[in-house]
């Protein structure tokens, strides 16, 4: 009887660790030496100094619903302390040896990277505190992204010249970074920028716009370029051509040539033209807002003294 | 039933196994740290000046300061006793004689002993700091008639009588800065009781109201900063004071500081809860970006510290529509956009080196580590402490001007000295509690003597001599009296003694606004006045605390000297080496005898040598 029961609780253990392919590594080295499908998810957390980070390194990290949100990937946990004694310190060495440690700019973080280390996305910051299902949707978004652009990556080994850099491109996938070398291999495939991802990837609104419309002080012989000029090479990167860029980089760009339309002329009527551009790529963006808020005080500013008027009546 | 116990050894045996099998650093329950870690409380000077001995009650904080966890229990309240009624504070006036004539009963010799006697009874310390919170409610007239209508109240009576019998949280505003605009911090701690009855209790939630209602009221931050309206502006103004105290008492109770915060003084809490606001328009102390740090920009101590990890930003000084951060349309079209959340907007926007250091100051005070901006030539730059030792970042010169400092002096080894004072609490306060009691006999009309106050402030200065204020103060004293040059001689060998080598520039200051504007008109031999400059570069080693503005020292001395010197040029206090066009100095006889005398002093020294030689041929600093 009691040999049954400890059959039937070790079948239960055995299923409750395995209905999950994602595994725990106790370092970044056994973590790699698994070559695990899926990469490397790491989670870096403040042991004496975060004690929310430490507490999520089981309410979170330590979560089911995370396990299983991080397919079959490799999942480790280091150790980040503020004042460690030699132990912890050579324990957090060895943790981690080997991992090239990218820019955290907060605790706690998961970083994701491929088997060699490459980080293709840092969850961090406000993402990781939303509710546990939404930060395993998040981690499974990530993943799914992460398997497309390997299987990419995967087709364009084999592939040379445009095709190459083709695959490459469509690799360069919204919502994780781009491929390791994206751009070395690009340029080597598509020398000639046919493809739009080399300037995706180079995207600069300054390089493209900004620097030629703004007055440096400590360049008094600097050329800007005119309103019409400006208008026409906006006219021609983002509103004709609306391929090559991404939505977010050509609302840049207009902002940009409308920003300088403003200094120029305020009541110039392609401000508004621009600033409409902007919100048809998409309404609800942080650009729309720079377009409300660019209107309010520059373009008709009566109709935000009005609104402030009601605000303090009320 | 036979089966029982077996069974349950086996029903044990599957909760273990069904444990989740965690490394070890996965297991950690109480995430609150264990360790003890905190800015080491007494410092020793790297330059050589042995730290002194701390009975490791040092901060002056009880036992109960040193506990961790939620205050939501309150498990860290202090024991409970009867209340006081405060009906002393009824008649401010009366309360503020009385204090003055049970004090003089304490003494008859005024003998060390007498004194030694007088500390150690609590209700005499107590007394002292009723007498100076009293003291600063009158430095304005108009305040000091609203607090006196104020106390006709039971309920304000019933405050300060709370307050005031709590010694630790009295002496924790009145002596962690100058008590400014005390009526309105007064004000505004009373209503932060009445909305959180932990304020009182809480020693954590104390140190934050504190702190708050202490930064608030000595910067004169009395109005909404946020609001544009007038009238709003007033009406929002304590509101928005409570809001930031609301901001970090919950903050400590989610436990979203870093545990390096329950460790503080009230005189560090100060600099992190009173983060300024808002600086020309741009908001990084609100509450929306200090949230936001702490959930975005969280690092361990040493991150703050570190460019690498702090400079989290573009560096641009045009915005990507090419508007300069020299003007308020940087940032115009970003509000609502990001809101009143500057931390995320300087992220994402960009700034200039005033963005990166209020960014990385800001960031590090939302979660509990001290941290300052402060002024560069051409430039801003900030620092935050690691380890006790406040360290530079993002900075391009040493010629800094603090933009947080206690008592007016602006230079970096003020920080630095602010830091030692405060870092032996037990000691600091020991001295300011003196300096009170020299205030209150200096105040009295039928003073024991003159020389009775100056030895008291000496008492003060014997118990920590490096104590800033209460040298200046005690300089001030002896001015306004007119003393001999002896006097002068002597206080100036011992500010030698107590600040140099560690903080030369601190020495220098006080000598020269304090010491020099005395002495000087009482010396008519300029070897004199040479001996005493060369008395102070014979014993400085180095730079101490920090590289100084050691080219306007010289430049002050020689001036001091031969032709053209005289009253104005000893109260003509050092300006700024290189805010003009520096020239080498003249090279009249006594001149020409300083800087051979003072030459050969300091050619040896290796931060002085050089410097010298360039400030002799008015070659402007680097």
């Amino acid at each position: 009887m009691i040999k049954k029961f400890l059959i039937a609780g070790l079948c239960l253990t055995l299923a409750g660790t395995t209905a999950f392919a994602a595994f725990s590594a106790k370092t970044f080295a056994a973590a790699k030496k698994r070559d695990a499908k899926d990469g490397i998810l790491v989670y870096f957390y403040g042991p004496d100094w975060d004690v929310r980070s430490t507490k999520m390194l089981k309410t979170l990290w330590d979560n089911a619903e995370i396990k299983k949100a991080c397919g079959d990937s490799a999942m480790l946990a280091i150790p980040v302390y503020q004042n460690p004694n030699e132990k912890q310190k050579k324990n957090a060495k060895t943790i981690r040896e080997g991992m090239k440690i990218p820019h955290i700019f907060s605790y706690p973080a998961i970083v994701m990277c491929n088997n060699d280390g490459y980080t293709y996305y840092i969850l961090q910051g406000d993402e990781i505190f939303e509710e546990t299902p939404k930060v395993a949707e998040t981690i499974k978004t990530k993943l799914k992204l992460f398997r497309e652009q390997k299987a990419l990556l995967k087709k364009a080994e084999r592939a040379k010249g445009l095709e190459k850099a083709k695959l490459y491109g469509e690799a360069m996938l919204d919502g994780i970074n781009p491929p390791e070398d994206a751009l070395k291999i690009l340029k080597a495939n598509d020398p000639k920028g046919e493809l739009p991802y080399t300037k995706r990837l180079e995207f600069d609104v300054f390089k493209l716009i900004t620097e030629q419309t703004y007055k440096d002080p400590d360049k008094p012989d600097k050329a800007l370029i005119t309103p019409d000029a400006a208008v026409a090479l906006v006219t021609k990167l983002a509103i004709e051509d609306q391929t090559t860029y991404l939505p977010w980089q050509r609302q840049e760009l207009l902002a940009a040539a409308a920003g300088y339309l403003r200094r120029v002329d305020k009541t110039d009527a392609r401000i508004k033209m621009l600033h409409k551009k902007i919100l048809e790529i998409d309404p609800e963006s942080g650009w729309a807002d720079f377009v409300k808020d660019s209107e309010d005080l520059w373009i008709s500013p009566e109709k935000k003294d009005k609104k402030d008027k009601r605000r303090r009546k009320k | 039933m036979k089966y029982a116990p077996k069974f349950t050894t086996a029903l044990c045996a599957l909760f273990l196994a069904l444990a989740p099998c965690l490394p070890q650093t996965f297991a950690a329950d109480d995430a609150r740290p264990k360790t003890k870690q905190s800015a080491p409380k007494k410092t020793s000077d790297k330059k050589g000046v042995p730290a002194k001995k701390s009975d490791g009650k040092s901060s002056g904080k009880k036992s109960s300061d040193k506990k961790t966890g939620t205050s939501k229990k309150s498990d860290d309240k202090d024991e409970k006793k009867a209340v006081p009624t405060g009906g002393e504070w009824g008649d401010p006036l009366k309360l503020q004689r009385r204090i003055a004539q049970n004090v003089a009963k304490n003494f008859k010799t005024w003998s060390p002993a007498e004194l030694e006697k007088f500390f150690k009874d609590e209700d005499n310390l107590k007394d002292l700091a009723k007498w100076e919170l009293l003291r600063a409610l009158q430095e304005d007239e108009e305040e000091f008639k609203d607090f006196k209508m104020s106390v006709k109240k039971s309920n304000t009576r019933r405050f300060l009588g709370e307050f005031s019998d709590d010694l630790e949280w009295i002496e924790g505003y009145i002596y962690t800065a100058p008590p400014k605009n005390a009526n309105f911090a007064i004000k505004l701690l009373r209503a932060f009781v009445e909305k959180d009855e932990e304020v009182k209790t809480v020693p954590v939630i104390k140190k934050i109201a504190t702190g708050v209602v202490g930064e608030f009221s000595r910067r004169g931050w009395f109005e909404d900063e946020f609001e544009t309206d007038p009238e709003l502006k007033v009406k929002n103004g304590p509101t928005r004071i409570y809001k930031r105290f609301k901001f970090y008492a919950e903050s400590w109770r989610e436990k979203r500081l870093n545990p390096l915060f329950d460790e503080l003084d009230f005189w560090d809490t100060r600099i992190i809860v009173g983060v300024t606001g808002r600086t020309n328009n741009i908001y990084f102390g609100s509450e929306e970006s200090l949230r936001w740090g702490q959930d975005n920009v969280k690092l361990p101590e040493a991150g703050y510290a570190s460019p690498r990890d702090i400079f989290q930003m573009p560096y641009r000084l045009w915005n990507k529509v090419g508007d300069s951060v020299h003007n308020s349309d940087y940032y115009a079209p970003f509000m609502t956009w990001y809101g009143r959340n500057q931390l995320k907007r300087a992220r994402e926007v960009g700034c200039v080196c005033g963005g990166v250091s209020h960014y990385g100051a800001s960031a590090a005070c939302a979660n509990g580590i001290p941290a300052v901006t402060m002024g560069e030539p051409g430039h801003c730059a900030f620092a935050t402490r690691q380890k006790g030792k406040w360290r530079d970042n993002n900075s391009v010169s040493w010629d800094r001007s603090l933009h947080w400092r206690l008592w007016d002096e602006t230079s970096w080894q003020f920080l630095h000295l602010t830091q030692e004072i405060y870092a032996d609490n037990k000691l600091a306060m020991k001295a300011f509690r003196a300096g009170t009691l020299a205030r209150i006999v200096a105040s009295e009309k039928k003073k024991p003597t003159l020389d009775r106050v100056l030895e008291i402030y000496e008492y003060a200065l014997k118990e920590q001599p490096v104590n800033f204020p209460i040298w200046r103060e005690y300089l001030e004293f002896a001015q306004a009296q007119k003393k001999d040059k002896t006097f002068w001689k002597e206080a100036h060998k011992r500010i030698i003694d107590a600040y140099v080598p560690a903080f030369p520039d601190v020495a220098a200051t006080l000598l020269g606004k304090n010491v020099y504007p005395n002495l000087l008109p009482l010396i008519d031999n300029d070897d004199e006045k040479i001996a005493l400059y060369t008395a102070f570069w014979e014993k400085v080693n180095d730079f101490g605390a920090g590289r100084w503005d050691c080219e306007s020292q010289w430049e002050y001395e020689v001036r001091t000297l031969g032709d053209g010197s005289g009253a104005e040029s000893y109260k003509a206090f050092r300006k700024n080496y290189n805010a003009k066009e520096p020239v080498a100095p003249p090279n009249d006889g006594a001149k020409a005898r300083y800087k051979e005398k003072v030459g050969a002093l300091v050619s040896a020294k290796k931060d002085y040598g050089q410097n010298f030689e360039n400030w002799k041929k008015g070659t402007p600093r680097k």
